[in-house]
C-alpha cells in the first residue's frame, strides 16, 4: 500500500488543510456547558453591573458565557432558572462568566400610586438667556401630584440567556427557534431611504432593548423591495408590534398639530422617577386596566405652538379643578391613542415639560400591568427614534419555539447519519469492496466537514432548507464519486485506456458537465421570492463547488492509488 | 443495428444471472423503439394530468398555504386522546367549510404533532375553533409555533418561482447544448439567445412579457433539435421527469409549498447526471458497440440513481421536518422517474439517432 505516494498528491494536502480549517473555524466543543448571554436590557440591573450585549459580528464561541452564579455552577437554562427564581430584592449576586466576574444588585420592581395630595419638587432646566447669549441652568419648582412606590416584586436583572452553543455553526430560526417578520414598504421607496429605513428599524429595536437581531433588505425578480427581520432564540409578538407602526406619532389640539415625534421632542425620560405604571383598576370581572404616564421635554417651537393654541381657549371647572375645554390629542400612524385633558394652569404658556400618558389591559392585574409597561416601553421606544420614512405592511411571520428546534436538530443529525450509512452500505453491496467504500465514507464527512466550516467562517445560518441543500450537494458528491471509479476502474469497457490520467480526464469530463448545470439552476433562486430560498441556493452551489474542487480530486488521487494498488 | 448486437456483450454480466433478467435485458436489447413509445406516453399521461388539474382547479398544481397566502401552526398532540389528522381536518372544515384547511402529523408517536394549514379563515376564529380540541394548550403554546403569510407574498412567491425554474432550465439546456453540441456558431446564437430570454423573464411583469421569452426557447429548442440530438434528448429529458413529477404530485393531492418548490429546482440539477453521464459514454467513447456503452452506462448511472434513492427514502421516513419530508418526497418521485426518461427515452432516443447516422 503506497500511503507514501498519497501525500505527494497537493490535491491531497489541499483537503486536509481545508479539513483543518474547517474544523478550527468550527471549533467544536461538545462538553459545552453554561449558559451564553444573548442580550442584556438596557438600565437593567445586569447593565449597570458592566454586562454587556454581544456585538451581532460576535461568532457563537466567542459569546460571554456565564458559568456560575453566587459560586453555583449554571450547566443549562434549567439551572438559570432555578436560580434566578430564588432571588430576592436588595441582595447582590455575583455572576461569573468566561470573562469576568460581576457584581449585580438585585432590584425591586414598583407599583406607582399617584395621590391626590400635592408637593413641590425642585427641577434643573436649561434657559437660553437673550442678553447674555448663553444657555444656563436654572433651578425651578414645580407642583406635582404626590407618589406612593409599592414594592411588587423582583425586577428582572435582564439577562436573556440560552444554552451555551457547543460549536461555531449558526443555526438558522427554524433550529434554534425564533421569529422572522418578513415587511414591505407599502410605497415605492428609493435606495437611499431604504438605507435609512433599515438603519432606523435596527435603532428602534436596539432602542427597544433586542441586540440580537438581523434586519437586512432584499428586492425580488420583480424589483419589490423586502425587509427580513430574524430574531433568535425568542418568539417576540412585540417586535412585530414594534416594527409595523410607522410610529407617526402626533399631539395635536383640535385639528392642530402641536408637536410630532422625533425632531419635535427633545428628550423622552425612561428613568423610574418620571416614567412609570400608575393606577391598576379593576374595570370588570377578568378584566384589569393598568395607567402608564412618562415626561417628554419638547422643542421650545412646539412648546410655543402649544401656548399660542391654548391662549384662547376656555377653562371649565370639573370636581374643583379646572380644565382646559379642548385637550390634547395623541395620535399614533394617524390614529388616536390618548386623549389628555389640560390642566388650567398651562394655559397660555410654553411648556416645554408634558407628561405623555396611556394604558394597558389585561385578565389578572400583573397582566394589565406587563401589558401596560410593554406599551409604555414601545412608545418611548417610537418617540425617540422618530417616525420611518415609509409604512410597512407585514408579508409574513413565522415563529418557532426552541423547543421544537432542538427537536429539529437532533432529529436531523440522526436522518443525516442513517442516510450517510445507507449511501455507504449501497456503495458496499455494490462494489462488493472495502477499498472503495472507506474513500466515499472518509470523502462525505470531509465534504460536509468543509461545507460546515465555511458555513461558519462567513456567518451562514444552517436552518432545515440549508441541511435539504447540504443532503442534496453530498448525494451529488456519491454520484460524482461513483462517476470516478467506475472510469477509473474501466469496468464498463472491452479496452480500458492504459493512461490513468485520461481516465481521470474522462470522469472529471462527466462531472464538470452535471456541476454546471447543477450551479446554473441555482442561480436564478438568488433572489426570487424576497431570497427566502437563497440560503438553499447558496449552501447547493457552495457544496457542489467545495465538491468539485476540493474533495473529489483528492478522491480520484486516493481512489487511484488503491485501485492501481489492486491492478498491479 | 440489432444484428451487430448478436455477439455476446461484455454489459451481460452486469445484468445476467435469473432468466428473467435475461428476458428483460434482450427487450431492452432490441425492443427500444416500443419503449420510447411508452416513455413517450408517460410524458402524454404527465401532461393530462397537469392539464386535468389546470382546468378543474384553475391552477397546474395544488398550492399550500406557503404559496397562497394564510396560517400554519404546529401544536402539540393532546396527550390522552386518539385525535387523527383527518378528524381534526373534518371539525375544522365543519366549522369554516369555504376554508382549505389541511392537517398532518409529524414526529415520534411520544411526542406527536400537529401541523394545520388553513386559508380563508381569522387567526383567531381558528384558534379559538382548536382549543376545545387541545385543552392542554395554552394561548402562548398555539403562538409559539406559527406561520402567517400575506396572500400577496404568497402569490408573488409562486410567479417567482416558476420564473426561476423557467431560468434555471434555460441555462440548464444551455450548458448542455454548449457540451455536446456540435457548431460553435450555433453556441454563440444560443448562448446570447438564452441570456436575452433569462433577462427578459426576469424582468417580465406581464403576461404578454411572458411570451416573448418562451418564444425564444421555442426557438432556442428548434436550434437544439436540428444541431444536436443527443443535446436535446437530455434537456426533453429533464423536461419530461419535472412534468411526470408534478403530475405525481398532483395525482396524490400534495400541495405545493417553498420547501418543495426548492425540490423541483433541485430536480433540473439532479435529475440530468445519469444524463450526461449516458452521453458522454455513448457518444464520446469509442470502445465496444452502442449497446454495450449504453449497458456500461447503466451500471454506473444505476448505483448513482439507487444510492441517492435509499439516502431520500431515509431521510424522509426518519424526518421529523414537514420542509425536509415534502424535498425528499418530490425527489423520491423524481429519481424514479429519472430512471424510466434516462434509460428508456434518451437511451431509446440516443440509439435511434445514432443508427440513422450508422455509428457504432
Amino acid at each position: 500500500m503506497s500511503v507514501k505516494k498519497l501525500f505527494r498528491s497537493w490535491k491531497v494536502w489541499l483537503l486536509m488543510i481545508c479539513i483543518l480549517m474547517a474544523i478550527v473555524a468550527i471549533r467544536p466543543n461538545p462538553w459545552a456547558d453554561g449558559v451564553a448571554i444573548r442580550s442584556v436590557a438596557k438600565d437593567s440591573a445586569a447593565a449597570i453591573a458592566g454586562l454587556q450585549s454581544p456585538k451581532p459580528t460576535t461568532t457563537p464561541m466567542g459569546r460571554e458565557v456565564v458559568h456560575y452564579i453566587n459560586n453555583v455552577p449554571i450547566k443549562n437554562m434549567d439551572d438559570y432558572t432555578n436560580l434566578v427564581s430564588t432571588l430576592r430584592i436588595n441582595t447582590s449576586i455575583v455572576i461569573k462568566t468566561n470573562k469576568d466576574m460581576y457584581k449585580v444588585n438585585v432590584l425591586p420592581k414598583y407599583e406607582t400610586t399617584v395621590l391626590n395630595e400635592t408637593e413641590s419638587v425642585m427641577y434643573n432646566e436649561s434657559v437660553y438667556d437673550e442678553s447674555t447669549n448663553q444657555t444656563i441652568n436654572v433651578t425651578k419648582t414645580k407642583i406635582v401630584n404626590k407618589t406612593l412606590q409599592k414594592v411588587v416584586g423582583v425586577d428582572d436583572i435582564g439577562l436573556r440567556v440560552y444554552a451555551a452553543p457547543n460549536s461555531n455553526i449558526r443555526m438558522g430560526l427554524d433550529l434554534q427557534g425564533g421569529s422572522r417578520v418578513i415587511l414591505s414598504p407599502q410605497e415605492n421607496i428609493a435606495t437611499a431611504d431604504m438605507d435609512s429605513l433599515i438603519e432606523n428599524m435596527k435603532q428602534r429595536l436596539n432602542v427597544y432593548g433586542l441586540s440580537d437581531i438581523v434586519v437586512r433588505p432584499t428586492v425580488d425578480l420583480e424589483g419589490h423591495n423586502f425587509i427580513i427581520v430574524e430574531i433568535a432564540g425568542a418568539t417576540d409578538e412585540e417586535v412585530k408590534e414594534l416594527l409595523s407602526k410607522q410610529g407617526k406619532f402626533e399631539g395635536k389640539i383640535g385639528n392642530d398639530s402641536i408637536f410630532k415625534g422625533g425632531a419635535d421632542i427633545k428628550h423622552v425620560c425612561r428613568t423610574p422617577d418620571c416614567s412609570r405604571i400608575q393606577e391598576c383598576n379593576k374595570a370588570s370581572e377578568g378584566q384589569y386596566y393598568c395607567r402608564f404616564s412618562f415626561a417628554i421635554t419638547l422643542s421650545p417651537e412646539s412648546a410655543q405652538r402649544q401656548a399660542d393654541r391654548t391662549k384662547n381657549l376656555e377653562v371649565q371647572i370639573e370636581n374643583g379643578e379646572g380644565f382646559l375645554t379642548e385637550p390634547l390629542d395623541l395620535y399614533l400612524d394617524d390614529e388616536k391613542v390618548d386623549s389628555l385633558r389640560i390642566g388650567e394652569s398651562l394655559k397660555g404658556r410654553a411648556e416645554t415639560e408634558i407628561s405623555i400618558s396611556g394604558s394597558g389591559v389585561g385578565i389578572t392585574q400583573q397582566d394589565a400591568m406587563n401589558d401596560a409597561t410593554s406599551n409604555m416601553k414601545r412608545l418611548q421606544t417610537i418617540l425617540i427614534t422618530g417616525s420611518l420614512p415609509v409604512k410597512l405592511a407585514i408579508q409574513d411571520t413565522s415563529n418557532v419555539s426552541p423547543v421544537l428546534g432542538s427537536e429539529f436538530i437532533q432529529n436531523t443529525l440522526f436522518v443525516g447519519l442513517i442516510a450517510m450509512i445507507c449511501v455507504i452500505l449501497t456503495i458496499m453491496i455494490r462494489y462488493r469492496k472495502l477499498v472503495v467504500s472507506i474513500p466515499v465514507a472518509i470523502t462525505l464527512g470531509s465534504e460536509l466537514i468543509i461545507l460546515l466550516g465555511f458555513a461558519a467562517i462567513i456567518g451562514w445560518n444552517i436552518d432545515l432548507i440549508a441541511i435539504a441543500a447540504i443532503i442534496i450537494a453530498i448525494g451529488t458528491g456519491v454520484d460524482s464519486q461513483i462517476v470516478i471509479i467506475d472510469e477509473i476502474s474501466g469496468k464498463h469497457r472491452h479496452e480500458v485506456s492504459s493512461n490513468w490520467k485520461d481516465r481521470v480526464k474522462n470522469a472529471f469530463f462527466i462531472i464538470m458537465a452535471s456541476y454546471f448545470t447543477m450551479v446554473v439552476a441555482m442561480l436564478p433562486l438568488l433572489s426570487a421570492g424576497a431570497g427566502l430560498l437563497k440560503g438553499f441556493a447558496i449552501t447547493t452551489i457552495l457544496g457542489v463547488s467545495i465538491g468539485v474542487f476540493i474533495t473529489r480530486p483528492a478522491f480520484a488521487v486516493i481512489a487511484e492509488t488503491l485501485l492501481r494498488d489492486r491492478e498491479e | 443495428m440489432s444484428e451487430q448486437h448478436e455477439h455476446k456483450t461484455d454489459g451481460q454480466e452486469h445484468n445476467g444471472g435469473s432468466g428473467k433478467k435475461n428476458f428483460l435485458y434482450s427487450i431492452y436489447e432490441s425492443h427500444y423503439k416500443p419503449l420510447l413509445v411508452i416513455s413517450f406516453l408517460l410524458l402524454a399521461f404527465s401532461f393530462i394530468v397537469t392539464g386535468h388539474q389546470y382546468v378543474t382547479t384553475g391552477d397546474f398544481v395544488n398550492r399550500g398555504v406557503s404559496l397562497t397566502g394564510g396560517l400554519s401552526l404546529t401544536l402539540n398532540a393532546p396527550t390522552n386522546n386518539a385525535l387523527t389528522p383527518e378528524d381534526l381536518q373534518a371539525y375544522i372544515l365543519d366549522k369554516f367549510p369555504k376554508a382549505d384547511v389541511n392537517v398532518r402529523t409529524f414526529g415520534s408517536s411520544s411526542n406527536l404533532k400537529f401541523y394545520v394549514e388553513a386559508s380563508g379563515i381569522d387567526e383567531t376564529e381558528l384558534i379559538d375553533a382548536l382549543k376545545p380540541k387541545f385543552p392542554e394548550l395554552t394561548d402562548a403554546d398555539f403562538a409559539k409555533n406559527k406561520q402567517t403569510i400575506g396572500p400577496t407574498f404568497g402569490k408573488s412567491f409562486f410567479t417567482q418561482t416558476l420564473k426561476a425554474i423557467f431560468i434555471a432550465f434555460l441555462f440548464m439546456s444551455i450548458v448542455i447544448f454548449i457540451y455536446f453540441g456540435e457548431s460553435t456558431r450555433e453556441k454563440w446564437i444560443a448562448s446570447i439567445m438564452t441570456m436575452v430570454a433569462a433577462f427578459m423573464m426576469f424582468y417580465a411583469h406581464s403576461t404578454l412579457m411572458y411570451i416573448v421569452p418562451i418564444l425564444m426557447f421555442i426557438v432556442l429548442l428548434v436550434i437544439y433539435i436540428r444541431d444536436s440530438i443527443p443535446a436535446f434528448g437530455i434537456v426533453l429529458c429533464a423536461f419530461s421527469d419535472i412534468f411526470f413529477s408534478l403530475a405525481i404530485f398532483n395525482l396524490l393531492g400534495h400541495k405545493l409549498s417553498i420547501a418543495s418548490v426548492a425540490a423541483f429546482l433541485m430536480l433540473v440539477g439532479y435529475s440530468i447526471d445519469t444524463d450526461i453521464l449516458l452521453s458522454v459514454r455513448v457518444l464520446k467513447r469509442r470502445e465496444g458497440t452502442v449497446f454495450d456503452r449504453v449497458i456500461g452506462a447503466l451500471g454506473t448511472g444505476m448505483t448513482m440513481s439507487i444510492c441517492a434513492l435509499v439516502a431520500v427514502i431515509a431521510a424522509h421516513t426518519f424526518t421529523h421536518s414537514i420542509v425536509i419530508k415534502e424535498i425528499m418526497f418530490v425527489l423520491i418521485v423524481g429519481l424514479i422517474g429519472d430512471m424510466i426518461f434516462t434509460w428508456i427515452q434518451n437511451a431509446g432516443i440516443l440509439r435511434w439517432y445514432l443508427e440513422k447516422k450508422n455509428w457504432n
